[in-house]
Formats: structure tokens, sequence, C-alpha cells
């Protein structure tokens, strides 16, 4: 009998005493994949089938739909069943490494050790996978063909995603079994699996968390927070999730994710089968296999975890000064690597014993605290060489509200810009980094911290080496809105910056337009047909298109188009809208507005006004620098006659929010009219102490109130 | 033949073995006596491959045991608490056994089960302890290997099968290519076994001899003198391992063969002498006391 034969044979014995784990996996599956798309299949059929009778083809889809859900890559509960299963396995057919009969019994058999390895290991894999693909193929032609769901594009999406999770399984068991191979009891085994699967995510929370808080200019991006690469290895759990969602939206992952995958599969692997030919048999019992493991673990949990805690009083503001973050960072060290100890030695007396790792702790947690909070590598001051950079691009959300005032759809134009936007006609852009990261000093910096109004900027630098570099800049507004203004002469960047050009925003179901002189502040709808609303937008884009930002920045609104249940790239906006401002001089779309009945009011009209209550800033100053509070006083007036009222308007100005923000001399006017409604709208005042004067003498003060 | 030279092997800071140094020739009933934690069982666990020796070696047949299969196909090893798979029934072991030793004996296997009332079908851990330890006997002889390593295997045995396996494992002996290690600190039923004993005490070996011959090389003598200087000349002049003295009676255990020892007493004029038999047990009692006293392994 030849050793081969004998490890099949002894695969099989492996598999006949561990079937119940091979009836769990078929259990689990079954549940997750046939018996979950018949459910929801037939839920479906019950709930629309009577409504849906007349668009079958619709119906055919959703089922399909249904099917993908299940069977796809978007399922989580696959995913986590992955991960679960992935433990049990791992545990259950290695658990005998750590118990010293079993031990005994199986390191006596004549089988080397790799072999003996890759027999439990493989048991452990194909009682998985075999009921888990079986499922699936029940599922898939079983279950989906008899409800109709059953396509040559869905089986190929199906029979991916199987491979797809068969990877993610084979990843996660192999860490999972490396745990269990470097311990001697169960429990720490489960330990050292959770600290395999999230150590790498939380340390990069971590170091994101310290980053944005110690460094001014920290700019977060997925790719700058990877400090770990794209290396599953190191962020099994997030790096799965991204694959799997990325999938699930039908996103083309780069060739090199799965490489990265696979290489980290066998890296795992062979990490595993070493480890198992060197781990020492009388390791059974003791908490960890090799003495040295127990030193390392010590370090790299209580250096983060010491960290996590000052940040975590640091967010709670109890700590100030250097002094006191060093004393809780080493308070937090001592006592995180104690509390290791005991764990591991399950005895109070030695809770100290291995003084040389608690030094490491101590000393490695200090000194990154320092080094976050003394910028030791000039993070904050950084910036490249001008010569070492290709193309730079600039964003701020400042920049937003010539166009609109619904800042929570402006996420994704951040990154469009910063992307898309790079330019290698940069010199304004570099010299506006210069300036955030306070390297022109003398004047320009002075004026800067001056009464200038300061906003925040964010740089992507591009360079020559091919990498990107983000940083977030606090700089004059009026120095950004240069820049920017320059940029944008070029009618080829206002394609990427103005937001008016998302290529992806369409089916637009309904517009509405309010005058901007209209105090009452409700929306017209535009009754119009589809073939309507693609050419009134056409126009739209087509006249912000030709004009500057600076030519946008000068003139006042005369109206705001409202885009209602549109859609984009991230899919249907059901009951939400996008309003952006109509300029004077989108002389083509007010008359196509006008011609659908839209007519703009001259001047703003106040006949309906009843009564106008007034919340005007009076006060505000700033405690101090350094902790930045400010105190304000706020009175509230009341206007109740005509001639108030109309002199009153006289006073102020509507206009932009971010006009007026940047000025500092605003109210919200709160307005009553005749029919019972009320509108609540920001002006800016035209001139302060004529305005102060103005209030002295028509009104007297309802209530004053410190805010 | 197993070979083993400078072995040592250590837990963390405990010593188990220091330099142990010993033969185990073929077709002979090898014993392995100590006191508790003397390293018994971890030189077993090294023979078998289970353990790896820190340094040393530790040969079969001039060839490595550990990660070697050809030479553990050779050997099976039965431990002092034998792990059988959950749910495992004699039958499922003797399949078991079948895959793993090619001479494995399942007719034989199930004839013993049967004679010695284990139920061929019920599931092991249902056994008693003593059944047990049965079962794995009877897997491990029936295993037809040329080296079967036992590690305190008469403890839990009924004095009928006890009696039964040594018998067993002097056929086995008898007819063919045979060589079991027997570790035990039961002292008493090794004696009446095994061909050559090796003591162990606190991880060294004291002695490792053929029992005969280390009978026929120790001697219990009681004898009387009746003077004090002739006395402490015999005490002077022969290799004493213990003595003691009860009123006029010496006790003497020494180093030397019966002749040796009887001429050097009678040429003291004794009153009274004669020699006694000595037990593997009182042999092993007075090499650790000398091990004890003086801190050195006496090795033949």
């Amino acid at each position: 009998m030849t050793a081969k034969l004998t490890g099949v044979k002894l695969l099989w014995e492996d598999v006949k005493t561990r079937s119940w784990l091979f009836i769990l996996m078929t259990v689990g599956s079954a549940a997750l994949l046939p018996f979950g798309l018949q459910m929801r299949l037939s839920t479906l059929e019950y709930d629309m089938l009577p409504v849906l009778q007349e668009d079958m083809e619709w119906f055919r889809q959703a089922k399909e739909q249904v099917l993908l859900d299940v069977l796809g890559y978007g399922n989580s509960m696959v995913y986590f069943g992955c991960i679960v299963a992935a433990v049990i396995s791992a545990v259950t057919g290695f658990a005998y490494l750590q118990s010293r009969r079993q031990v005994d019994f199986y390191h006596s058999l004549p089988l080397r050790r790799e072999r003996l390895f890759l027999i439990r290991y493989l048991g452990g894999f194909l009682m998985t996978a075999v009921p888990y693909l079986l499922c699936a193929a029940a599922a898939l032609l079983g279950v989906g063909g008899a409800h109709g769901a059953l396509c040559r594009e869905t089986a190929a999406a199906a029979a991916g995603a199987a491979g797809f999770y068969i990877l993610l399984f084979l990843l996660f068991y192999t860490l999972a079994v490396l745990a269990v191979l470097l311990t001697g009891r169960i429990l720490t085994g489960l330990l050292l699996t959770g600290f395999f699967y999230l150590y790498g995510a939380l340390c990069t929370w971590l170091i994101q968390r310290e980053m944005s808080f110690y460094f001014s200019t920290y700019y977060y991006t997925a790719e700058s927070g990877n400090f770990f690469g794209q290396m599953p290895l190191f962020l099994p759990v997030t790096q799965g999730l991204n694959l799997s969602r990325a999938l699930a939206a039908g996103e083309t992952v780069p060739a090199g994710s799965w490489v990265l995958a696979v290489l980290s599969l066998g890296i795992a692997l062979g990490l595993c089968v070493l480890l198992y030919r060197k781990r020492p048999s009388e390791a059974c019992g003791n908490a960890f296999s090799y003495r040295w493991m127990e030193s390392v673990l010590k370090v790299a949990v209580a250096i983060p975890a010491a960290l996590w805690v000052v940040s975590l009083l640091e967010s709670m503001g109890y700590l100030a000064g250097t002094a006191m973050l060093l004393t809780a960072g080493g308070l937090a060290a001592v006592i995180l690597t104690g509390i290791f100890e005991f764990i591991y030695s399950q005895d109070l007396r030695n809770v100290w014993r291995h003084k040389v790792s608690g030094i490491f702790a101590l000393g490695g947690t200090l000194l990154i605290l320092l080094a976050f909070q003394q910028d030791w590598f000039r993070y904050d001051s950084w910036l490249p060489e001008e010569s070492q950079v290709e193309s730079m691009a600039v964003y701020s959300s400042e920049l937003d509200g010539i166009f609109t005032d619904s800042y929570w759809y402006m996420q994704d134009t951040e990154e469009r810009i910063l992307e898309e936007g790079l330019t290698e006609d940069f010199a304004s852009i570099y010299q506006l980094a210069r300036l955030g990261a306070g390297e022109t000093g003398g004047a320009e910096s002075e004026a800067a911290s001056g009464s200038e109004w300061m906003t925040q900027a964010v740089i992507h630098f591009h360079l020559k080496n091919g990498r990107d570099i983000y940083r977030q800049y606090t700089v004059p507004l009026s120095r950004l809105e240069e820049t920017v203004g320059q940029l944008l002469e070029e009618k080829s960047s206002r394609e990427i910056y103005y937001p008016t050009q998302y290529r992806n925003v369409k089916n637009v179901t309904d517009l509405s337009f309010r005058d901007w002189n209209d105090y009452y502040d409700m929306n017209e709808n535009l009754p119009l047909g589809r073939n309507e609303i693609d050419e009134l937008l056409e126009l739209f884009r087509e006249e912000y298109l030709s004009c500057s930002y600076r030519e946008l920045k000068e003139m006042e609104p005369v109206g705001v188009l409202y885009l209602g249940n549109f859609q984009d790239n991230r899919g249907p906006y059901m009951g939400t809208e996008i309003g952006y401002y109509i300029y004077p001089s989108f002389e083509k779309t007010l008359a196509y507005l006008n011609r659908r009945g839209i007519q703009l009011l001259e001047r703003p009209d106040l006949s309906r006004i009843v009564s106008v209550q007034l919340d005007y800033l009076t006060e505000l100053e700033l405690s101090s620098e350094e902790d930045m509070t400010s105190s304000a006083v706020s009175e509230l007036y009341a206007f109740n006659t005509k001639e108030d009222i109309e002199a009153l308007f006289g006073q102020l100005e509507r206009v932009r929010q971010t006009d007026y923000l940047t000025t500092g001399e605003y109210a919200d006017v709160q307005i009553m009219f005749a029919d019972g409604v009320y509108s609540s709208i920001q002006f800016q005042v035209k001139d302060g102490e004529a305005f102060r004067a103005f209030l002295d003498e028509h009104s007297g003060a309802q209530e004053s109130y410190a805010e | 033949m197993i070979e083993i030279e400078g072995l040592k092997k250590s837990f963390g800071e405990i010593q188990a073995l220091k330099e142990i140094h010993m033969q185990i020739r073929e077709g002979e009933l090898f014993g392995v006596v100590g006191t508790n934690g003397a390293g018994k069982s971890t030189l077993l666990r090294i023979l078998a491959g289970v353990l790896r020796q820190d340094q040393g070696k530790v040969r079969i047949d001039g060839q490595e045991v550990y990660e070697n299969e050809k030479i553990k196909s050779r050997i099976c090893f039965l431990p002092d608490d034998f792990w059988y798979p959950s749910n495992a029934a004699p039958a499922d072991m003797a399949v078991l056994y079948r895959k793993i030793y090619e001479k494995f004996d399942r007719r034989r296997f199930e004839e013993l089960c049967g004679r010695f009332g284990l139920d061929w079908k019920r599931k092991i851990r249902t056994f008693s302890k003593g059944m047990q330890k049965q079962a794995a006997i009877f897997l491990g002889i029936c295993a037809n290997t040329d080296y079967l390593l036992c590690d305190e295997t008469f403890d839990g045995l009924d004095p009928l099968v006890r009696q039964e396996v040594k018998s067993m494992l002097a056929v086995e002996l008898l007819n063919r290519e045979f060589t079991p290690v027997v570790a035990s600190h039961n002292l008493r039923e090794l004696e009446d076994i095994c061909d050559h004993v090796g003591l162990l005490h606190r991880g060294g070996m004291l002695l490792s001899e053929n029992l005969e011959e280390m009978k026929f090389h120790t001697q219990k003598v009681q004898c009387v003198i009746g003077n004090r200087e002739r006395e402490e000349e015999l005490l002077r002049e022969l290799t004493l391992v213990r003595w003691e003295k009860r009123g006029s009676m010496l006790l003497l255990v020494a180093r030397g063969t019966r002749q040796e020892i009887l001429d050097r007493v009678k040429s003291k004029n004794p009153v009274f002498s004669e020699v006694l038999p000595l037990s593997l047990e009182e042999i092993f009692i007075s090499e650790t006391e000398v091990s004890g006293y003086d801190g050195k392994a006496y090795r033949r």
C-alpha cells in the first residue's frame, strides 16, 4: 500500500468521523440557498403576480433579480456564512492539536506531517464546499428553473459567485487553521482567528482616526486609508466585502485583485504547512504553540488598544497637552499588557513578568503618540517639489454654492473633480497648496490668518512616479476662488467641475421652478413631458457651460430649477430633488420657461406678507483662539405693518447661502403670509450700520438670547 | 534495533530527558521503569515519532524515526491514555487500523474482542477504562508491527487479562520478529516478562541492562560479623549500593557477583551470612537512592 493510497483512505475516514460537519453545512447551505430562493420567489409571485400579469417581461426580470440576489455576489448571508463555516471547519479539523491524547494518536501514525495536515485540511474544505455547491446547483437548476428565473446570464453569474465564495471560504478557512496551529487551546485559537480577520481593519481604522485627529491636512480616500495595501491576507473581511460589493454592482474587478487574493491564500497555506511541520507536539494545552508568540501578540495588541483608549479620552475632552497625553498612553499600555499577561498565564503574580515586551509596548505607544502629536514626519507641512508633480486638481465644497444649495448630493462631486479634474497647468493650484502648507510665510500668511474668510480645499497631487497624494488645506476663500476661477476659464474644465454636467444624471421625471423674488418659497411644478424635460435640461446645461465661474459668482440668481426623482449611477432617488440656480444670462432657459407659463417677478411681491420676524446676529466673539468657542447674541425683531415690512426688505438682499455666510452679516427671516403659510429665508444685510440704525428706529427687541 | 544516543528533551525549563544512551535489541522485551516524572512517557513518545528530541539521535535500524513514514509504519504506539475517534466501535477501529497498518489482523482482533467480552459493535467510549485499555492492547498486538511501544500498559487490567497479555507478548516474541517496549512503574509485572530493563530516574538512565545480568551483578547479603573493626573493613571493601544494620545483623546490597561478595564476607569470619534474593524493585529503589545521594548514574 502506498502512502498516497493511505492518505486517500484516511481522508475518507476523516470525512466519516466528521460527518456531522457535512450534515451541518448541508443544512446551512440548504437554508440559505434553495429554501431561501424558494421562499423569496414564492413571495414575489404571491405579491406581484396579480399586479403585473400584464407585464410578464418585468416579472421575469424581477425573478431573475431575486435569483441573483440569493445566488449572486451580494448575498451578505452567504458571505458571513463563509466566515462561520470557515471557523467551524478549522476548529473541528485541527482541534486535535490541542489534546495530548489525540496528538499521540495522530502523530504516531506513519504519515508525514504535511500529508496529515493536507488530509485534515482537505477534509474540512470538502465537507463545506460540496454541500454548498450541491445546494447552489439545486437552487439554480431546481428552484430557479421551476420558477422560470433561469437563463444563461443568471446561471453564469451564479457560477461565478459560487467560485468567488469558495475562494473566500478558503481564505478565511486557511487563516482560521493558521490560528489553531499557532495556539494550544480552543479559546486562544478563536481569539487569534478574530485577530487575523480583523486586526488589519481595526488598525487601519485607528490610524485613519489618529491622522484625521492630529493632522489638519489629512484627507481620507479609499486608497489613502489603505495602509495594508490591497492584500486580503491582512484585511480578509474588508477586502472580501469590497470585492463582493464591487462584483454585485457589476463593476470590473482588476485582475490584480484576484492575483492578490490567490497569493494571500497561497501564503497562508504555505505558512500553515510550514508551521504544522515545526509545531511541537507538546504545545497542546498551552495558550500558544510557540513561546515567542506571547510577546509578539502582546505588543501587537497592546499598542493599538492603548492608542484607541487615548483617542477615546481625547474625543471626550479629558486630555489636553502632551504631558497628559503621554501619561494616559503610558498607563493604558501598562495596564493592557498586564491584562494580556493575565489572560495568557491566569496568574496575577505574572502580569508584568515579561518586561522586555512590556517595555516595547510602552515605548511603542509613547513613540507613536508623540510622532502623531508632534508631527515628526511633517505630514501637515509636506509638499512635493513642483518638479515632481505631473498634474493637480483642487476641490472645495465652498465652490458648490454658486450651483446649488442641495449639499447632500454633492458627495460624488468631490471624487469626480479630484480624479477627472487633474490638470497639467497646475501652477496656481500649487501656489494655493504652498499657502495652505504654510510655506509662503510673510505678508501672505498674515493676511490669511487675519480677518479673511478661510475655507477648506482638497488638493490632489498626481506625482510623476505614479503616486497620488491628497491634502486638505485651510486657505483664504478669495485665493481659492481666484485659483478655481482661473482654471475654469477653460470650457473643457467646466465640463468636469460643473455638477450640472453630470453625465449620469438622467431620467428626471419631475421639474419645478422657484422664483427668486417670490418669498412664498414654494415650487411651481412644470408639467412637461419626457422630451420637453430633456430639451429644457439640455438648454440649461449649455447655458451653464457658457458661463465662467467668475461670471456665475458675480451674478444673482433669478430662480431655482428643481430636478426631482432623478437617477444617476448610484441608483434612483425617489422623492428627492436637487435645485440648481438659474441666472439672468440663461436667456434660452428663461425663454423656455416663459413659454411654459413661468413669469418671473421683477421685484419681490410683499403684498401678501402680513408679518415678519427677524433673527439678527448682533455680537460674535471668539473666546480664545485655542478653544475656538464663540459667543453670540441674537436679537429677535418683529415687523407687522406694511411700511415696516417694505422698509425692512429694502435693507435686505436675498443671496446664495455661501455668499451671506462669508460676509457674516445675515439675518434669518420668518415670513408669514395672509393665507397662514410661513416661509423661512436667509438674507444678507446690505449695509450693517444702516441696518442697525433702521432696527433701532423701527422696532424694539422682543427678545435677546445668547447662543 | 533501536539506538538512542545523547538524547535530550526539555519542556520549557523542565528537562525531561538528560543525555540518554541505550540500545534495544530486536527480539527482546525491553522494560522501561522509572518513578513518576522520570521521563518514561517522553522517551516512548520520542521513539514513536510523536515528539522531536532537542538533541541526540533516535534510530531504528539505522534510520531516524521522526517524520519517517517507512520506519513509523513498523511501530505501533499505545499511549497510557489511548484516544479513540468519537462513536468508534471495535469494528470501526479495525477498519481504521487496516488502512494504517498493512499487516493488521482483523480476524484475530475480532477473535480477541470476542474472547474478552468486548462488544464488536458497541461504541468504545461506553466501555470501562479497563476494557478500553484491552481494546488498545489488542489493536497494538494485531497490528503486527515490528515494534510495539506500550506506555503503562498493564495499569487498569484485571489479573486475568494481564496474564493473558503477557502470554500473548511472549508468543509474539517467539513467533516473529517482534520487539515490544513496555514502560511502567510496576516493576513486579515487568520482572516476569522483561528480558532487558532500563531504569530511568529524573530524566537520566541509571541502568540499562539485561535483567538476569542486573541481578547477577548486584547481590543482597545478610550477615553477622560480630567485630566492629572487621565490619567497617567489610563496608570499605565492598562496592555498596545500600547497607543497614539492625542490631548486630548487617544487611548489604552490593555490586559484584555472588561469589565475589560471599568471599569478601567470609574473609571477615562472620558468625552468619547468607545471600538473599533481590527483586527488581529492590534494585530499583537502591539505585535511585544512590542516584539521589550522589547524583551520578551508573551504567553498564
